[in-house]
């Protein structure tokens, strides 16, 4: 036996250094792909596990809870516009309570997502709350500041309605805006206004403003939670501005990444993007048809620092761009050359920017500290609003540039759960109470015309005048407002706990033992029948989850197709080496060699050439993961940020990988040599001896 | 013999059908189509009897029905005075919505919340609190002024024999929908049915009036109509519909400061 294998070795690796071509070519192959899939699957892996660690630590945790009864499936980064079903937890305490103590769960946070607009109003409508305020306390140096604000604005409003009207077909409306406009211009007009404020008040209102561009709408996307547990169980949750809202009160934090692309001044985002690529990516203005048009379009959106500076901060910004551009001229002008920048002023202007210009506008929509007020509709219909401040901006360590993880702001779960709106009880009697009060019968659409039209009665009655045109009904009596101002509310944590959430994030002791965990939550759910789905964060996280899953669907699918296209020329190259070698398995076969010796023979020919090339290419392989993973692999997009869970990724090769890779390699080889091997073994000896006459 | 039958009774009926195609073909022309400046005289008609030349108050109920979520109702109070194109929309029920109101002066919608003391700017499109009800269901007509129409026929709806027109936006009108169809009783010269299209021509919603009031108007010498029910219902949503019932309709003179923002306000104060 041990002989035989002796004899068995020695052919083989006769075999493989006599046919040096066929080795080379086989082993080559085998090289090459055993490189390939070891790099490929390391690579996913990497990406797995750092995007793993975007997610969870960012957002979802290792595992998300959600109703059973949901309607649509939980999905944090795509889809989960307003009116997806994703069901309620009526009572998050109790599901704490339970998960909680499933071995392996470090904490459960409640969540739910929140869609609000906040109204910025015109330009016009913005300075008339100035006004108006400096009006109602009687502050003459604020009166005097937005008058002269609201004149320079209805000065570029007739100047913009003067262009219309030299186009138009149709001038009147122009023309009427334009003596609307006149008036304001008029110093009458606001003499007047010193002396019945509350008539110029309502003029500037309704005949002014409407004339005025439509007001900006804000959209707000923010998760609603428990922030001290958010921020002490999400590891890159840190705030880089003011401060996180205090324990027990209602607060929001803003995103620092969605602010800087969504909130901030239109010019400041138009010279923060030159400047990455101008510095940041060394690219030059000059000749770039894309940073040439950001340049023009900055021009064109002076007006965003203009209206937004008061009269005093105006002048001595135009006596500081006069010293900068030494050039004179009006404010308008000299910000439009100042907007025009090059390669070579690019630099001094952003400096100057940000010195200058950006303390004397609003720089973002939402300042810290500012009380905004968040309007929604909640989940019963009404409209729902409530102001609230904001304490600070926040980001995600490491995913500062990625704009999926500036998806979220974060507002406090008691002001969530206001602006969600569930219905209570005590809502659905009130309602049903003033149904009843009305009296009105459903009629069902398609019924509509028989059941309103079809009877005898007439469709006009008329009353008396008398006791109708001076019916009366009293309205404080009917009217029962209570406003409750809950800005300044402070709760406990039991109120956090004891109340709805939409959904929930687990984090896991050991992250590594999620599916364990994921068995036990379910077992944990089912015994106390909390009416609870548990997906992973993969799922929860939506199509960005899904992501990795498609890129390895995409990578097993090349690796097979070069497989195929491998295992085909290995048979040839095998098949050819076979047929040369007949005379030799014919002389082997005569002197008493047994089929399965030759079947052997072959096969370990191919297993010895495989795991040696194998070696080689996996140990190209582990090299080349060794080299990345000190060097690091450049996120170059926004999204890759995220992937790579940072600016850079450092993949790491697993012995895991470097087996799978082998094997495959090994197993795909010798797959390839099983046809050539049985011809071989089919060989007569006096077939060959005939041939070799 | 059975073939001579058999062609009497193909000739029969062939006769039945060029009856019935004469029969057809006249039925329109013996209907009374309406000429333009006779449309023009229906829709300033229409107008002119929902509007109020003085001062009017109405209490308002409005529902809203969608699927698969709960029954969305308010209780308003309604002021006009059309003479000064100005409106409020005072919300008195549910608790959680009193104090809330629409304030229109001239062609500015503005809303306020008194649980954030804001006011904001809307759009004349706006829905009003959310439902499938718009501004003009509780405003002055202004069919005549804002629409062109075109005479589509005479109609039966249900027991009614109505004119059926259609009407188009004029260019500087800011209407919610740009082509209605109106179906007006051709006895009383009531409105009662219409229907509102999207410039594609997709039909958005119907609503029907099965119910007009007239009262005694002395500011106006004249009677003011005004539907004491409103039924519409939507046709992108099916499924969802918006019940209004106007009661309590009241004409004597209304203090000037409720059509200010500080009435409003002071209403929840």
């Amino acid at each position: 036996m041990i002989s035989s294998l002796r004899v068995l070795l020695l052919l083989t690796f006769r075999s493989l250094f006599s046919h040096k071509a066929k080795s080379l070519i086989v082993g080559g192959i085998i090289a090459f792909g055993t490189f390939l899939l070891i790099v490929g699957t390391s690579l996913l892996d990497s990406v797995e596990a750092s995007m793993e660690e975007s997610i969870t630590e960012s957002v979802t945790g290792q595992l998300q809870v959600y109703s059973a009864d949901a309607r649509d499936a939980l999905s944090l980064f795509g889809g989960m516009a307003m009116g997806e079903d994703i069901g309620e937890i009526d009572d998050f305490a109790k599901v704490k309570e339970v998960l909680e103590a499933v071995p392996n769960v470090k904490s459960v946070v409640p969540m739910g997502i929140n869609n609000s607009t906040i109204m910025g109003g015109n330009d016009f409508d913005r300075v008339l709350g100035e006004l108006q305020v400096a009006v109602d306390t009687s502050d003459a140096a604020g009166v005097s500041d937005s008058i002269e604000q609201l004149r320079n604005l209805a000065a570029y409003m007739a100047s913009d309605y003067e262009n219309r009207l030299a186009i138009a077909a149709d001038p009147t409306e122009s023309q009427e805006a334009l003596d609307t406009l006149k008036t304001v211009q008029d110093d009458a007009f606001w003499t007047d206004f010193k002396l019945h404020p509350a008539k110029g008040m309502r003029t500037l209102e309704t005949k002014i403003a409407p004339l005025s561009d439509d007001g900006r709408l804000l959209f707000l996307r923010s998760l609603g939670t428990d922030l001290t547990a958010f921020a002490k169980n999400f590891d890159r949750f840190e705030i880089i501005e003011g401060e996180r809202v205090p324990e027990g009160k209602r607060g929001f934090l803003l995103n620092k990444r969605l602010d800087d692309r969504f909130m901030k001044n239109i010019v400041a985002r138009g010279f923060d993007s030159l400047h990455k690529s101008v510095v940041e990516d060394g690219d030059k203005i000059e000749g770039d048809a894309k940073l040439e048009a950001l340049v023009a379009q900055n021009v064109r959106q002076y007006q965003r620092i203009l209206f937004e500076m008061t009269p005093a901060d105006g002048r001595a910004l135009r006596t500081e761009l006069a010293r900068l551009l030494d050039e004179d001229g009006e404010l308008k002008e000299l910000l439009k050359t100042f907007l025009d920048v090059d390669d070579d002023n690019f630099l001094e202007r952003y400096t100057f920017f940000y010195d200058q210009i950006a303390p004397k506008i609003q720089l973002h929509e939402i300042n810290v500290g500012d009380t905004v007020t968040m309007r929604t509709i909640t989940s019963s219909g009404y409209f729902k609003a409530i102001n609230i401040k904001c304490y600070g901006r926040f980001q995600f360590k490491g995913l500062e540039k990625s704009d999926l993880s500036g998806m979220f702001n974060l507002i406090d779960m008691i002001s969530y759960r206001d602006l969600y709106g569930m219905m209570t009880d005590e809502q659905r009697a009130e309602l049903s109470q003033l149904k009843e009060d009305v009296g009105v019968k459903a009629v069902k659409r398609e019924d509509a015309e028989a059941a309103l039209f079809g009877g005898d009665g007439p469709v006009e009655s008329a009353s008396t005048p008398k006791d109708k045109s001076h019916r009366d009904f009293d309205l404080d009596s009917r009217l029962k407002v209570e406003v409750q101002d809950v800005s300044g509310d402070t709760f406990t944590q039991e109120e956090i706990d004891h109340g709805m959430a939409r959904h929930a994030a687990i984090l896991l002791e050991d992250p590594e033992r999620i599916d364990e965990t994921q068995v036990a939550l379910e077992a944990a759910i089912a015994k106390n029948d909390l009416n609870l789905k548990v997906v992973d964060w993969q799922e929860a996280s939506g199509i960005v989850g899904q992501f990795v899953i498609v890129f390895r669907v995409v990578l097993y699918i090349a690796i097979a197709i070069i497989f195929l296209v491998a295992l085909v020329i290995i048979n040839n190259s095998m098949v050819m080496a076979t047929v040369d070698r007949i005379g030799e398995i014919g002389t082997m076969r005569a002197i008493g060699a047994k089929r399965g010796f030759v079947l052997a023979m072959f096969l370990l020919e191919t297993f010895s050439l495989g795991m040696c090339t194998g070696t080689l290419g996996a140990g190209a392989a582990v090299g080349l993961m060794f080299w990345l993973g000190k060097v690091g692999i450049p996120a170059t997009t926004d999204v890759l940020v995220f992937f790579f869970g940072g600016p850079r990724l450092y993949p790491e090769v697993g012995m895991i990988n470097i087996l799978f890779g082998l094997v495959v390699i090994v197993l795909v080889s010798l797959i390839s040599t099983l046809f050539p091997a049985w011809i071989a073994t089919r060989v007569q000896p006096i077939e060959a001896m005939q041939r070799r006459d | 013999m059975n073939r001579t039958r058999r062609s009497f009774r193909v000739n029969l009926s062939r006769l039945a059908l060029l009856l019935g195609g004469v029969l057809a073909l006249l039925t329109p022309s013996l209907a009374y189509a309406l000429d333009n400046a006779e449309m023009k005289a229906l829709l300033e008609q229409l107008d002119e009897r929902q509007r109020s030349s003085g001062d009017y108050k109405a209490l308002a109920y409005i529902e809203q029905k969608e699927e698969g979520k709960d029954d969305l109702l308010y209780e308003a109070v309604i002021y006009r005075r059309d003479g000064n194109d100005e409106m409020v929309i005072l919300f008195l029920r549910p608790k959680s919505e009193a104090g809330k109101g629409y304030l229109r002066i001239d062609k500015n919608l503005f809303l306020y919340d008194p649980t954030v003391g804001k006011w904001e700017r809307r759009t004349e499109r706006e829905r009003i609190g959310g439902t499938d009800s718009r501004r003009q269901d509780f405003d002055e007509s202004r069919l005549a002024e804002e629409f062109t129409p075109t005479y589509v026929g005479e109609e039966e709806l249900g027991k009614f024999k109505v004119h059926h027109l259609q009407l188009d936006a004029k260019a500087d009108a800011d209407v919610a929908y740009p082509i209605i169809h109106l179906w007006v009783d051709v006895e009383t010269g009531n409105l009662l049915k219409q229907q509102e299209h999207a410039l594609s021509g997709k039909l958005m919603r119907t609503a029907y009036y099965p119910k007009w009031e007239k009262l005694y108007s002395e500011s106006k010498q004249a009677d003011l109509y005004f539907p004491n029910e409103i039924r519409i219902y939507d046709e992108v949503e099916t499924g969802n519909s918006t019940t209004i019932v106007l009661q309590e309709v009241d004409l004597s003179t209304l203090d000037d400061a409720i059509f200010t923002k500080a009435w409003l306000e002071s209403k929840s104060r």
